[in-house]
């Protein structure tokens, strides 16, 4: 079964985006261990529309406290979590506490790491290549 | 197949995170999972200065798993160098960075010159359980911080027992022998507990020799001390509870120690006369004989089954029905062990049962016909069961659930009167 992993990069060579400041990721897709670039996708962030339903009452970031809802982050956050969803596991420089936990509760595993992709790229397929199938890894 | 194991009785061996918070000042350093430590600390009377909530912990997690968590133990160590205050680091290892292979050893000696000692101890869960764990403590103190002495100081014994906190009573117990020792005109040297801590780890090549009072809990480590400060050692294997084993104790301790016999024999009169005075008064009791069980059952971990079941047959004169031993104690030991409890008086031999599953402990137990109601001592985990049979319980060992116990012991003659005290207690409340 193939799946995709998110990664931050400026020059598509490195990780080296945080999460935050990423506009854009970039989509690996990946079988076995092989892996291939499938797409980019764009964050869209700060737009218009964002803006303004951020500044509104209704803002999630605004009345996350006590509101019963449990917390979702900012709106920002969130959406940007959204358009990563279908991620197995996410690949940036830093990841914010609030963000980390938003990935954990969709199961997605974050990489925090400073390292050329295709290095990260081979820990991680390796790795989950043989926990899938319940072999011992190491280093 | 994959075996169950019911009722454990040990922890896994990262649980000598409670061998190093024993000893005063010297702070744990987990490259573990997070909830490892959590998992682990459960036991009472263990806050204080630093207590298992602030035990810094590298928390590895899955990155850590994929990239190796190397860098994260270094921060670790050092900020746990800058912002906790302790006289001896001591990494331990959990599974998760052995089993990906972090070299942990590698870090570790980046902080030789550190302006406090860092050692570090593999204690991986699948390596062995607590009693091993407390071992590799032990031995990283030897093999990473103590150097040779010439300096040999005469009298000086180094006294090595009970496993921290696994043991409820190691406090006492320790502080008793020390007492006994010094009575022999020997001065003891522990490690473990109040003002004790990194001065007299110091002290420990400068002993004349190791004395070790357990069945096989820390013979490798008296062995090693042996070898590389060429300090001889006593193995003692039975933990002196009652007048009959501590009067041996000592005259085998002051026979090794090269103590005048005379002195030996009137340090024993002393005690010995005290002791039986109190049994004396209480013989009523004793020779009532509905109040105690005829028949016992010891379950713990070695020292302490070896160590009561003398007891109970030679000072109380009681039937030993199947005794046994929790602590998983390697196959290699064994026979020894099991050698040991067949030295009882009046010609009694004790079997005994290398078993650390507790369904078939209570299997067991349910099954023996104790002539009566059977007297238990052991892990909470047998309550139930003795109460099923209308026996007589006391817990002794590992889990404890029904006591809280500050700084009581089992040990020496004292120890065996509280010991009596503690039985006779449980049972004469049966008819009142
Ligand atoms: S067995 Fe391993 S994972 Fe479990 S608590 Fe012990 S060290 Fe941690």
């Amino acid at each position: 079964m193939s799946y995709l992993i998110a990664v931050g990069s400026s020059d598509e060579v490195h990780v080296d985006l945080k999460f935050g400041e990423a506009e854009k990721v970039i989509i690996y897709e990946v079988e076995g261990t092989n892996y291939s670039k499938k797409e980019v996708r764009e964050f869209n962030i700060g737009t218009k529309e964002t803006e303004q339903t951020c500044s509104t009452e209704s803002c999630k970031s605004c009345t996350c406290s006590g509101s019963g809802q449990g917390c979702n982050g900012g709106s920002d956050v969130e959406n940007k979590i959204r358009l990563i969803g279908d991620c197995r596991c996410v690949l940036f420089k830093k990841v914010g506490f609030q963000a980390q936990k938003q990935f954990e509760r969709k199961a997605i595993s974050v990489f925090d790491i400073e390292c050329e992709i295709s290095e990260a790229l081979k820990k991680i397929t390796e790795y989950y290549a043989k926990t899938d199938a319940h072999k011992r890894y190491t280093l | 197949m994959a075996k169950l194991l019911d009722k454990q009785r040990y922890k896994c061996a990262l649980g000598a995170m409670q061998t190093v918070q024993a000893i005063d000042r010297a702070l744990p350093v987990l490259h573990s999972g997070p909830g490892c430590a959590q998992k682990l600390s459960e036991s009472t009377g263990s806050s204080g200065y630093f207590s298992p909530n602030i035990f810094p912990c590298t928390s590895i997690n899955e990155k850590d798993v994929v990239f190796g968590g190397v860098k994260k133990l270094r921060s670790t160590i050092d900020n746990a160098l800058k912002v906790v205050d302790a006289d001896l680091y001591v990494v331990l290892t959990g599974c998760i960075p052995e089993i990906v292979g972090d070299d942990s050893g590698e870090v570790v000696s980046e902080f030789t010159d550190a302006e406090k000692p860092v050692i570090y101890a593999p204690t991986a869960g699948f390596k062995g359980n607590n009693y091993k764990g407390h071992e590799q403590v032990v031995d990283a103190i030897i093999d990473q911080y103590l150097k040779k002495s010439n300096n040999k100081h005469k009298g000086l014994v180094n006294i090595w027992a009970d496993v921290p906190y696994q043991d409820l009573f190691w406090l006492g117990n320790l502080r008793e022998i020390e007492n006994l020792v010094s009575e022999l005109g020997l001065t003891p040297n522990t490690i473990f507990g109040y003002k004790r801590g990194i001065e007299n780890i110091n002290k420990i090549p400068e002993a004349e020799f190791n004395l070790l009072i357990s069945p096989w809990v820390g013979l490798s480590n008296v062995k090693k001390m042996e070898k590389k400060f060429g300090t001889p050692y006593l193995h003692y294997k039975t933990l002196p509870v009652g007048a009959t084993e501590t009067s041996k104790f000592l005259r085998e301790v002051g026979k090794f120690a090269g103590v005048d016999e005379t002195k030996v024999e009137a340090v024993v009169k002393e005690h010995e006369d005290y002791y039986y005075y109190l049994i004396e008064r209480y013989a009523d009791l004793f020779l009532e004989n509905r109040v105690i069980n005829k028949q016992f059952t010891v379950v713990a971990d070695a020292q302490y089954t070896l160590g009561i079941t003398k007891f109970l047959v030679n000072d109380l004169g009681l039937v030993p029905a199947t005794q046994f031993v929790v602590d998983d104690t390697p196959q290699k030991y064994r026979d020894e062990i099991a050698e040991e409890f067949k030295k009882l008086n009046f010609g009694i031999e004790a079997e005994v049962s290398f078993e650390t599953d507790g369904y078939k402990i209570h299997e067991e137990i349910k099954k023996h016909d104790y002539h009566g109601y059977p007297l238990v001592l052991g892990g909470y985990y047998e309550k139930e069961v003795t109460e099923s049979l209308k026996g007589n319980f006391l817990n002794i060992s590992w889990p404890v659930q029904d006591k809280v116990v500050f700084d009581r012991s089992y040990v020496g003659y004292t120890g065996g009167i509280r010991l009596i005290e503690d039985i006779y207690t449980v049972a004469v409340q049966r008819f009142n």
